[in-house]
């Protein structure tokens, strides 16, 4: 036994909480499960109610303070050493999980408290109504630890991958890993518990800031504790075995903007580059709400429905003819449009004013400028493989070296083709995890409406019928959206900062909790959950990929180098035998945009014969080059004699 | 409010005593409520140590030596009245509070007891019979006839007190004779065989109704420094062996009255005589010991040893 249920009037215990004594010594701590034992049958049962320690006191007969100090004279170490300890209290309030039976809920009982064990967390978190065996949706988070024991702690794959409820939310300072690190442990454990009658389920994973996701498909070394907690919580401790790397280019376009770059790790990183017409999709996304009005609205509509892919002529124009793939043939074409207006003094073209064509296309070319190595000039795409998603895969699009308009442009255009075609089903898996870290920026709880909030909310609110799932992560929660985080069933906390545990939104816990919020050690989460009916405490092992610092030190990303060097590398991924001398020519002959056009076409492409297909896309211009390298002789050479004894 | 066993009793008791007259039970308890205050005495010691009372310096103590402390507790409530008598519940317990490590615990179980009270041979003889049926003991009280209904009710007090004391007695007897280690008693010395044989008790009176010395050994006494003890001195009784005793200040005075911080020490006489007065030194230096923690917010805390406090409290708590 642990101790015993007390109450009085002025602290009397209710259907919700009850307050217990225990011996000074006894294990119990903020965050213990316990079990209580009623005496009395009600309904001819006897009531066993579940609680988890919310709040303790300690106190002894001592009035006053001052009496301790006259006790002893004033001298702090007579005290230390005193021969009498006064009585002291160790009393604990907890707050109800769960009572057996439900009915009738009265006020806990008095009775005598234990400390709840294995079977007792089940029942008291609920978790016996979705682990029964050969149908469990348990999804282990962690273990809860308590005087001793070490439980496992199961989400309900219902209400964390949805249909019931769906997504997560995580909270916590930065700098401790503790986001991240709950994540990619989260993901392995959904990969390796996730019921086969559920279907398949991937993650997208976007890389916000330095080398946090970059090694996922790396092992780490994980120390004999975590490797047991691994082993009884039956996940696997090995890194993710299907990841897949998207990163846009560098602004020269030579090499992938991103810091798994070491050339150990290239086998699984793709480039990803969008064409206009991908972009225009998503102007909004870009385009300044205040700046682009109606009118201008309409003309990008336009050009996106009549103009761009497709071929164009107009009046206006003459008999010229446009086929509009690219930024730079858009701005060609907005070229020749605002000047055949200017040489005709038109003030207007197809109800569009010329200081709004004028005004658009400073805007869409502008573009190209600020999303430099993501956007290509020549229309050509490289994109994560909608469609033909694997079940269990990892898809980690690194956009920590974009801008924040370019971030937001990756991050809308993922996250929408995700939608689509998950609404289609098609997307190759049926459940969807996408991490997104740093959610305050995305879906900050003030500002104006972006497209991205919008996006988010609308996943927040709708995505768990179609099985996309949002986990997010931010170090306020309080900065975020109160809708978007509103609708995470599943919410966890990191260690809290103090001034974010002050605001309104950390008013339901009681101060021990957020003291132990506080001072949380790494490792560990406090857990809200649709069956726990109050937040656990719970410890979950190292991930087993990894961590970013880690990764960087161990695989350091490769050195920038000549736009040259870069090129090579990239096509030396598709034909390791490939060398400088058998490309170089190119780059005394073409421009860079031509070269990264071939490259890009080539990456795509993945051809057997490398150089060949990369050479071929300069056309003709290659071969002239060649063969006015060989000098042709003015005077023919006098064949060697037959009976020569000096030749050969 | 009154215990479930006795509110049955009394309430089945007055189902058949229509004449029974059931009283509140609330408010003070008797021993307030009577405000009876013992009678300040003189009482002569006969001087053991020396030829005169004289202040003798205790040695700073080095720990503590005492290992259990022994007190107990008294409630009386009026909870009826028959025609003029008083009906009178008594409660009474006593326990010993042992050391272990720094902390204090219960030895053994505490003795309990309750009782109705009352001169129940001046009522009809089935009244007691009913009383006895009912469950709680009954207990005569000796009063005369045609006395004051209140006078009924100081001795059913007395009784109450004379039945702690018995439970004191017997409680300290048990310890004495199978515990091992020093027993402090709150109060005179119980008289037990077992105790006053015992090598290893000592009593501690805080209250000084009656003082054993008189005349200039009283001022010598009354001007005791803090930590000062007197010389030591024999009382005889006809209701116990004598013991030696002696005044020790376990406070320093100064700022209060002269009783404040003045214990009286008891311990069985045989022992002074077989170690003389080395025996008061080192039982001083146990009670001196003891000094700490205070025993606020107790109103006697400037006599009164943390033990005797956690005693009182357990009580308290256990009686409800």
């Amino acid at each position: 036994m642990l101790g015993r249920v007390v109450a009085t009037e002025k602290r009397p215990n209710t259907p919700h909480q009850f307050h217990f004594w225990t011996a000074l010594d006894s294990p119990v701590g903020i965050g213990t499960i316990v079990r209580v034992e009623g005496r009395e049958a009600a309904n001819g049962t006897i009531t066993r109610v579940f609680g988890v320690v919310n709040e303790g006191e300690s106190y002894s007969d001592l009035v006053s303070p001052l009496h301790d100090v006259l006790g002893y004279d004033g001298d702090p170490e007579r005290a230390s050493t005193a021969h009498t300890q006064r009585t002291e209290i160790r009393l604990y309030t907890a707050a109800v999980l769960r009572q057996v039976p439900d009915e009738p809920l009265q006020p806990v009982p008095m009775g005598a408290v234990y400390l709840a064990d294995d079977l007792d967390v089940q029942v008291a978190l609920r978790m016996d109504t979705y682990l029964q065996p050969g149908s469990s949706t348990g999804i282990p988070i962690g273990v809860y630890r308590g005087g001793g024991m070490e439980s496992p702690i199961y989400l309900d794959a219902d209400f964390l991958l949805g249909p019931e409820a769906a997504h997560l939310n995580i909270t916590g300072v930065s700098g401790l890993a503790t986001k991240t690190s709950a994540v990619e442990w989260l993901l392995s454990s959904i990969f390796a518990h996730f019921p086969a009658t559920k279907g398949s389920v991937a993650a997208v994973c976007f890389n916000v800031k330095g080398p946090d996701l970059c090694f996922l498909d790396q092992p780490a070394e994980l120390g004999d504790e975590d490797r047991a907690m691994y082993e009884r919580l039956g996940v696997p401790p090995a890194p993710f075995q299907k990841v897949r790397y998207y990163a846009p280019y560098t602004t020269s376009g030579a090499a992938l903007n991103t810091l798994r770059s070491n050339e150990d790790l290239q086998d699984n990183v793709s480039p990803l580059t969008w064409g206009l017409n991908e972009v225009l999709q998503y102007a909004e996304v870009l385009l300044n709400k205040d700046d682009v009005d109606a009118k201008a609205d309409a003309l990008i509509d336009f050009i996106a429905q009549r103009v761009v892919g497709m071929r164009f002529s107009d009046d206006l124009l003459g008999t010229q003819q446009y086929a509009v793939q690219s930024f730079s043939d858009l701005d060609r074409w907005f070229k020749d449009v605002i000047g055949a207006m200017e040489s005709r003094n038109n003030e207007s073209w197809r109800t569009h004013h010329i200081a709004t064509i004028r005004k658009v296309r400073n805007r869409l070319t502008n573009i190209a400028t600020r999303c430099q190595g993501l956007v290509t000039n020549d229309g050509a795409s490289s994109d994560l493989p909608f469609g033909s998603f694997e079940d269990r895969g990892v898809y980690v699009v690194d956009v920590a070296n974009l801008e924040d308009d370019a971030q937001d442009l990756v991050f809308a255009r993922v996250v929408s083709k995700l939608r689509e075609h998950l609404e289609r089903r098609s997307l190759g898996v049926d459940h969807v995890v996408v991490f997104v870290d740093e959610l305050n920026k995305y879906a900050p709880s003030d500002g104006h409406e972006t497209y991205v909030r919008k996006m988010l909310l609308d996943i927040a609110e709708r995505g768990r019928y179609l099985g996309l799932v949002l986990f997010s992560a931010q170090q306020f929660r309080s900065q975020v959206h109160r809708r978007v985080v509103g609708n995470s069933g599943t919410a966890v906390y990191g260690r809290m900062d103090g001034d974010e545990l002050a605001t309104p939104g950390y008013a339901v816990l009681s101060p021990a909790i957020k003291i132990k919020l506080a001072t949380l050690e790494k490792g560990q989460l406090m857990v809200r959950h649709p069956h726990f009916a109050q937040p656990i405490f719970v410890k979950f092992p190292r991930p087993a990929t990894l961590t970013g610092r880690e990764g960087a030190r161990r695989f350091p990303p490769a050195a920038e180098v000549p736009f040259a060097d870069g090129i090579l590398r990239t096509l030396r991924k598709l034909d390791a035998s490939l060398t400088m001398a058998a490309i170089e020519q190119v780059f005394a002959l073409y421009d860079e945009a031509e070269i990264l056009r071939a490259r890009d076409a080539t990456v795509r492409t993945r051809p057997k014969h490398v150089k060949a297909f990369f050479l071929e896309q300069f056309g003709r211009k290659i071969v002239p080059r060649d063969v006015a390298a060989v000098p042709t002789p003015r005077t023919p050479l006098r064949p060697t004699p037959v009976d020569d004894p000096y030749g050969v | 409010m009154l215990p479930a066993t006795i509110e049955r009793a009394l309430g089945a008791l007055a189902t058949q005593l229509p004449e029974l007259r059931r009283a509140q039970a609330g408010g003070a308890s008797l021993e307030v409520a009577l405000g009876r205050v013992e009678r300040p005495d003189m009482a002569s010691g006969t001087i053991l140590e020396g030829d005169e009372v004289r202040a003798i310096e205790v040695q700073p103590p080095d720990g503590p030596v005492v290992r259990a402390f022994l007190d107990g507790v008294q409630e009386s409530r009026e909870v009826g009245w028959i025609g003029s008598v008083p009906i009178v519940l008594g409660r009474v317990a006593a326990v010993v509070r042992e050391r272990d490590g720094a902390s204090l615990r219960t030895w053994e179980a505490p003795s309990r007891r309750e009782a109705l009270y009352a001169p129940w041979s001046r009522l009809p003889r089935r009244v007691r019979a009913l009383v006895e049926e009912f469950g709680p003991e009954a207990r005569e009280v000796e009063t005369e006839d045609g006395a004051h209904p209140l006078r009924a009710m100081q001795e059913a007090t007395n009784a109450v007190k004379q039945d702690r004391e018995a439970l004191e007695r017997a409680l300290a007897e048990r310890f004495c004779t199978t515990a091992e280690g020093v027993l402090y008693v709150d109060g005179p010395l119980p008289a037990a065989d077992a105790v006053i044989g015992s090598a290893q008790v000592l009593g501690v009176i805080k209250s000084h109704q009656t003082m054993y010395v008189s005349g200039p050994a009283l001022e010598t006494v009354l001007a005791l420094g803090g930590g000062q003890r007197s010389s030591v001195f024999a009382i005889e009784s006809r209701h116990r062996p004598p013991v030696a005793s002696w005044y020790l200040r376990v406070r320093d005075a100064r700022g209060h009255g002269p009783f404040w911080g003045l214990v009286r020490v008891e311990v069985p006489r045989w022992r002074f005589e077989s170690h003389g007065p080395a025996i008061a030194d080192e039982c001083s230096q146990w009670v001196l010991a003891e000094r700490a923690p205070l025993a606020l917010p107790d109103g006697r805390w400037d006599t009164m040893a943390y033990g005797i406090r956690s005693c009182e409290e357990y009580l308290r708590a256990v009686m409800g």
